[in-house]
């Protein structure tokens, strides 16, 4: 029988990439809260998220819509999948933190390597949590709607984010978080989740937050949920027994810190490709989430380093235009371009 | 000043920074609001995508971000029983 242990950040990668990472992070640190002390950072954080919600009030139907509109704007993806959004300001959503989905037998694992598959969902859960960092600040695309509402409020926006997501690039703020949730702490800033309903064969994002760049972050964090369910194969015992032993709120802080520069590593790919197709972006990482294990630990290592191989630059070089090419055949409906 | 034209200028600058908003801490956002719904696109003349996204053998958990709430009470009760 398998023992799932924990996987962590410094197990999966070498400690040149370790450095590498922590470097990012440092760099992050400063970029998005400067120098502040953590104490002062935090105490900011939670004034500026006040004042966001008190000048939010009455205009949450609006701003949840601007937050669907941006995101189907921005990820084209989400109607090409035909992916249905429900979302919210506050708390009125059903979404179950840690729902009972246990399964106490462990399922034979055959063949599979049930620690690189840990390592894996970690992998992937942190270019989630990358993903919706990076998307968050996307919100200035609608800066003149914002603006109608209250001019003060895209200001208060960028703050209140550079402020929370640079909180996880603080070691102090980190050992604070994981403390806090050893002892209990509840998870109720924004949460999102991602599910399948068979009989529309359609998936669902169900995302709520505090305030309005939150629950962008939150919906964003729910599209990349489905595109890392690629990451797995057909077992379903198989797939719950892996989520079960790494999907947990203890891993997030972590996941936060290092996953946003994992993303940037494998967008950058998309970017310096020739698609001019943001749905290739989302597909892409798909393709890179169903490599093997044996391809896919060593062609994120090298690309965080900057330091792929001819033939990975080579796959991914073919693999962007055979995505483009199909997306083409599907918006064209010409079925015999096959 | 004489006290009555004192007490109606004190009268006066409360009257307008009540007019201007609550002097109390916002509200949390109302729990009696629906959501908003994207309902998604179906195509439904079109074939399925050569490249359907997600795998419907997967429930991952749901992802939170951390309360700043709560983890700033925390943080400042730890802070002043240092004191």
């Amino acid at each position: 029988m398998a023992n799932l242990l924990e996987v962590e950040y410094d197990k999966i990668f070498s400690p040149n990439t370790m450095a590498a990472l922590k470097g990012k992070s440092g760099e992050s640190l400063r970029q998005m809260v400067g120098n502040r002390p953590l104490m002062q950072t935090m105490m900011r954080s939670k004034e500026v998220l006040d004042q966001i919600i008190a000048a939010e009030e009455g205009y949450r139907d609006e701003l949840e819509a601007i937050a669907i509109q941006m995101v189907t704007d921005a990820y084209p993806i989400i109607d090409y999948s035909n992916i249905k959004i429900i979302a919210s300001i506050g708390n009125d959503m059903d979404i179950e933190m840690n729902p009972n989905n246990e399964d106490p037998s462990q399922p034979d694992f055959g063949e599979d390597d049930p620690e690189k598959m840990k390592a894996k969902r970690r992998l992937i859960n942190g270019i989630t949590q990358g993903a919706s960092v990076r998307g968050a600040f996307a919100f200035m695309l609608f800066k003149e709607y914002i603006d109608q509402i209250n001019p003060e409020l895209v200001g208060k926006y960028s703050e209140i984010l550079k402020l929370v997501f640079g909180t996880y690039d603080d070691d102090s703020a980190i050992a604070m978080m994981l403390a806090a949730i050893a002892q209990g702490a509840k998870m109720q800033g924004g949460e999102s989740e991602m599910e399948y309903d068979d009989e529309n064969d359609q998936f669902i994002i169900k995302a709520q937050a505090m305030c309005f760049p939150m629950l962008v972050h939150e919906i964003i964090k729910g599209l990349y949920e489905i595109v890392g369910t690629e990451g797995f194969g057909s077992d379903k015992e198989k797939n719950q027994s892996i989520i079960n032993a790494v999907d947990k709120v203890s891993n997030e802080p972590e996941d936060l810190r290092y996953g946003k520069f994992i993303y940037d590593a494998i967008n950058d790919l998309y970017i310096s490709s020739d698609a001019d197709d943001p749905r290739v972006r989302e597909l892409f990482f798909a393709s890179v989430y169903k490599l093997s294990d044996n391809e896919f630990f060593p062609f994120v290592e090298n690309a965080i380093n900057d330091s792929l191989t001819s033939s990975q630059k080579r796959w991914a070089e073919m693999e962007i235009k055979d995505i483009t090419r199909d997306l083409r055949k599907d918006d064209t409906g010409l079925q015999d371009l096959d | 000043m004489q006290i009555s034209k004192l007490k109606q200028t004190i009268r006066e600058t409360i009257e307008k920074v009540l007019a201007e908003g609550p002097a109390v801490a916002p509200s949390k956002p109302d729990t009696d609001v629906e959501p908003a719904v994207y309902p998604g696109k179906p195509g439904t003349d079109k074939p399925k995508p050569r490249r359907p996204l997600g795998n419907p053998d997967v429930k991952p958990k749901p992802k939170a971000s951390m309360n700043e709430e709560e983890m700033v009470d925390k943080i400042v009760k730890r802070f002043q029983s240092r004191k």
